[in-house]
């Protein structure tokens, strides 16, 4: 069971994306290689008003996502080498130097979160930036949010301070018990009666 | 779809061919050759070497999909928890007896009859590996895949190739029955493909944002692919009937069914073809994540 886990407020996440940056630059990752990814989910429509004039509805926030360790990760389950892994402290790793880069976890996982690199013909993926915290400091994507909107902790601080809320509109269903922990934001109950959709599709996704 | 997918492809479709044929080798020629006490024609030990030679490209062209092919004979160590673990194994184990199998034909061209056994199993060892294989597509994460669907398409795709090949090495030998049921095949599972259609997309439009996206790709992204694909079921179907009523009864003398039968096994290969790739290409994760 994971230990760690990241907590997001789409409420405050302002979609700036240097939590994404500063983690391809601590990572040195290639280009179209994201750890973290910053999904700006939107949706709009026009509603007649009963004096016959009509108005819109409009809904945009922004969901930062890494990897979430899952606490029951499809990606280690699929994984035919065991490369990918999960350490007895609960954070999900892939072991490079027996991964073979069939892409498996990449299909298995709902959030993306296994890149690969096409140079190296292997998986990569977020580590909590491991070595930082064993420094006793912050992973690089929330010591460099501006807004505050990302935090890294102990997962049950993180469900004591901010409560368990795993999903946000259209995240999947968290049936891999994900441990990122997210603040709605206010828009989010509007977005599914407002076909809201994730509007970057091609930045974020790793086409290669 | 992403050019890193046609090993798979190339793959999926070669293993499903091998399985094919062992398949309606041992329930439409063998098994009415074995019944009927009839010696087996040297000829038919070649179909195990097609069916061989077919899983031997889907095993090179498997390697060609792993970015890091050195480390490959580490993927059985999963086999507990990951469907891809046990498809490696499941290749293995089908093409292990395979290769016995053929080497036994033709080491004693006369024990055929008392081998056929060994050939039993290398079927059912196929038609276990084919489930294995669509059950690595079965996952939440890629709605479009995670449906019965999957399994259903490979064990048409394997089924149809086989029997079309089949066809045409009953030219000159077959039996009435053997042709007129490899005849009926040929026709049918493009007929049930055709039909399933319709319904596959009708649940691609229904079921959530990212099926609905599969039917996007399908009919805007992919759709020459896709027209294509039908008018090549309708040509195999045409193919195949007339290819059933060339079969004659005196079969000896039945060439009139090499060309149909030559040409619905295209049709129906170059179908297959085309319906792997669309399948690769509506590789959709949930909601765009």
């Amino acid at each position: 069971m994971s230990t760690f886990g990241f907590f997001c407020d789409t409420s405050a996440c302002s979609g700036c994306k240097t939590c994404q940056v500063a983690c391809k630059d601590k990572n040195n990752l290639e280009p179209g290689i994201r750890f973290r990814r910053v999904y700006e989910v939107a949706g709009a429509n026009w509603n007649k008003t009963e004096e016959g004039a009509w108005e819109h509805d409009i809904v945009a926030y922004n969901l930062s996502i890494g990897c979430n360790h899952c606490e029951d990760p499809a990606c280690v389950k699929a994984c035919p080498t065991k490369a990918m892994h999960a350490e007895s402290d609960g954070m999900i790793l892939v072991d490079s130097k027996i991964c073979i880069g069939c892409r498996y976890c990449e299909w298995a996982c709902p959030y993306g979160s296994p890149q690969y690199n096409e140079q190296k013909g292997i998986m990569q993926k977020c580590d909590f930036c491991r070595d930082y915290i064993l420094e006793g400091k912050q992973p690089a994507c929330v010591a460099s949010c501006p807004m505050r909107a990302l935090e890294f902790g102990q997962i049950g601080q993180l469900i004591e301070k901010h409560g368990d809320n795993r999903t946000i509109y259209p995240m999947p269903d968290p049936i891999t018990k994900p441990a990122l922990f997210i603040r709605k934001h206010p828009g989010a109950r509007f977005a599914r009666k407002l076909n809201a959709s994730i509007i970057n599709r091609e930045e974020v996704r790793n086409e290669k | 779809m992403k050019s890193s997918e046609w090993p798979l492809v190339i793959f999926t479709l070669a293993m499903q061919l091998s399985v094919g044929i062992m398949l309606i080798y041992d329930l439409f020629i063998l098994f009415p050759l074995y019944r009927s006490r009839v010696a087996l024609p040297m000829k038919y030990h070649w179909i195990l070497l097609i069916a061989l030679l077919a899983a031997i490209i889907g095993v090179i062209f498997s390697f060609l999909h792993l970015g890091n092919p050195a480390n490959a004979p580490r993927s059985l160590s999963n086999i507990g928890t990951s469907w891809l673990s046990r498809e490696i194994s499941g290749v293995l184990i089908y093409s292990s007896l395979l290769l016995v199998t053929t080497i036994l034909h033709f080491v004693m061209p006369s024990a055929g009859r008392s081998l056929k056994w060994l050939i039993d199993i290398t079927a059912v060892a196929g038609i276990i590996l084919i489930f294995i294989m669509s059950r690595i597509y079965m996952i939440p994460a890629r709605p479009t895949w995670n449906t019965f669907f999957t399994p259903l398409g490979f064990y048409m795709a394997a089924i149809v190739m086989g029997a079309s090949l089949l066809l045409l090495f009953q030219i000159n030998q077959g039996s009435w029955a053997s042709q007129k049921s490899l005849a009926v095949l040929t026709i049918s599972i493009p007929v049930i493909q055709l039909a399933l259609l319709p319904v596959y997309m009708s649940w691609l439009s229904q079921s959530g944002i990212a099926s609905g996206q599969g039917l996007t790709i399908l009919l805007q992204n992919h759709m020459i692919a896709f027209y294509l694909r039908l008018i090549l079921y309708l040509l195999a179907i045409a193919f195949g009937f007339w290819a059933f009523f060339s079969i004659r009864s005196d079969t000896t003398q039945n060439r009139l069914l090499f060309t149909p039968a030559l040409l619905a096994w295209a049709a129906i290969l170059a179908a297959q073809i085309i319906d792997r790739l669309l399948f690769y290409a509506q590789n959709i994760s949930p909601d765009g994540f």
